[in-house]
């Protein structure tokens, strides 16, 4: 239930979708892996809309060269806390009401099942695919909705995996990209973690359409938006046992 | 047969176009077109064809896949920033 200042704080999105939907925001869990350039707005974002519960991963400690686009952070928090303690501290003076519950180590197979598996959806704000891809084997075997997103420079890609109902990473992405230092400026990051916050919002809701089996991709520079069906790889190494098709 | 082809994000910007069109032997696959792909426009070469996320008709293949005649691949690069 609601109470009365969540009703006033909440109100210009509840004339949008309803108590009952915001009551399904408080409700649900969500973690955000990777609280960066995409982790930053999507936090705020979702810390600004209602979200009940919200688990930040991030071990890393923010550096001058990540102020361009990280905007949780500032010159004060230089090499000081890690990034998932620090933001916390910034989202609770936003919105003291979310529970936030931060992990300041690296992800890895060992610990990923421990750390993620009371959570509702994960959302992958990463900036290598080695731990995009774990997420994903987890998500699939988890059968969690797992918000992928990448940017580089003035581009950026998203899409929204239903495990048994769309084709995963590994379907899609079957190759790593080369490890490089990539360019990247704020608005391209910003412009992408608003867009997982709100395919956050719209799965957790149930309002609206979310990017189910569509690759959307938006070039900032030329202000071009692409949108593309994609469908699930039949012998996914990752994934073709959940719809059925492969069996052992 | 002709194959169209689409250039998402950078690889448009590389490129100059965001789509073109190939025409290729019957039972060409997607390797031989994206090794096509790579003499007609020399800045994707870095990338083709093992470094660029292919779709057919939105669908999954591998570089040994057969392409049809009016088949559409889009080309997506890889990017991995977050
Ligand atoms: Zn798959």
């Amino acid at each position: 239930m609601l109470n009365e200042k969540e009703l006033r704080r909440y109100d210009r999105q509840i004339m949008i979708f309803g108590k009952k939907a915001q009551e399904k925001l408080k409700k649900a869990k969500v973690a955000i892996v990777g609280v960066g350039g995409l982790g930053s707005p999507i936090s705020i974002y979702l810390t600004a809309a209602g979200i009940g519960y919200l688990f930040l991963i991030d071990e890393q400690k923010p550096e001058l060269n990540n102020l361009n686009r990280q905007i949780l952070y500032g010159e004060e928090d230089l090499n000081k806390k890690e990034k998932s303690v620090s933001a916390k501290e910034k989202l609770k003076q936003l919105n003291s009401q979310i529970k936030i519950k931060t992990y300041s180590k690296r992800i890895c197979r060992e610990n990923i099942e421990d750390l993620l598996n009371d959570v509702d959806i994960v959302v992958d704000a990463l900036d290598n695919f080695e731990t995009r891809y774990l997420l994903n084997e987890f998500c699939v075997k988890g059968r969690k909705p797992l918000i992928h997103a990448a940017v580089e420079g003035f581009y950026g890609q998203i899409t929204t995996i239903v495990p048994g109902r769309t084709p995963c990473l590994n379907c899609i992405f079957p190759n790593p990209p080369k490890k490089i230092k990539f360019p990247i400026i704020g608005v391209t990051a910003g412009f992408f973690g608003v867009l997982e916050a709100n395919e956050v919002i719209k799965l957790v809701t149930g309002y609206g359409n979310n990017l189910i089996g569509k690759l959307f991709t938006y070039d900032l520079f030329h202000n071009k938006a692409e949108c593309i069906d994609i469908k699930p790889n039949p012998s996914c190494p990752v994934c073709s046992e959940s719809f059925g098709l492969r069996r052992q | 047969m002709k194959i169209k082809i689409k250039f998402f994000t950078f690889f448009g910007n590389l490129c100059g176009v965001d789509k073109a069109e190939l025409y290729l032997p019957h039972g060409a696959t997607v390797k031989e077109a994206l090794e096509k792909t790579a003499q007609d426009f020399p800045k994707l070469k870095k990338w083709l064809p093992r470094y660029a996320w292919v779709f057919i008709n939105g669908n999954y293949v591998e570089l040994r896949t057969q392409l049809k005649n009016d088949d559409e691949i889009s080309l997506f690069p890889p990017i991995a920033g977050g």
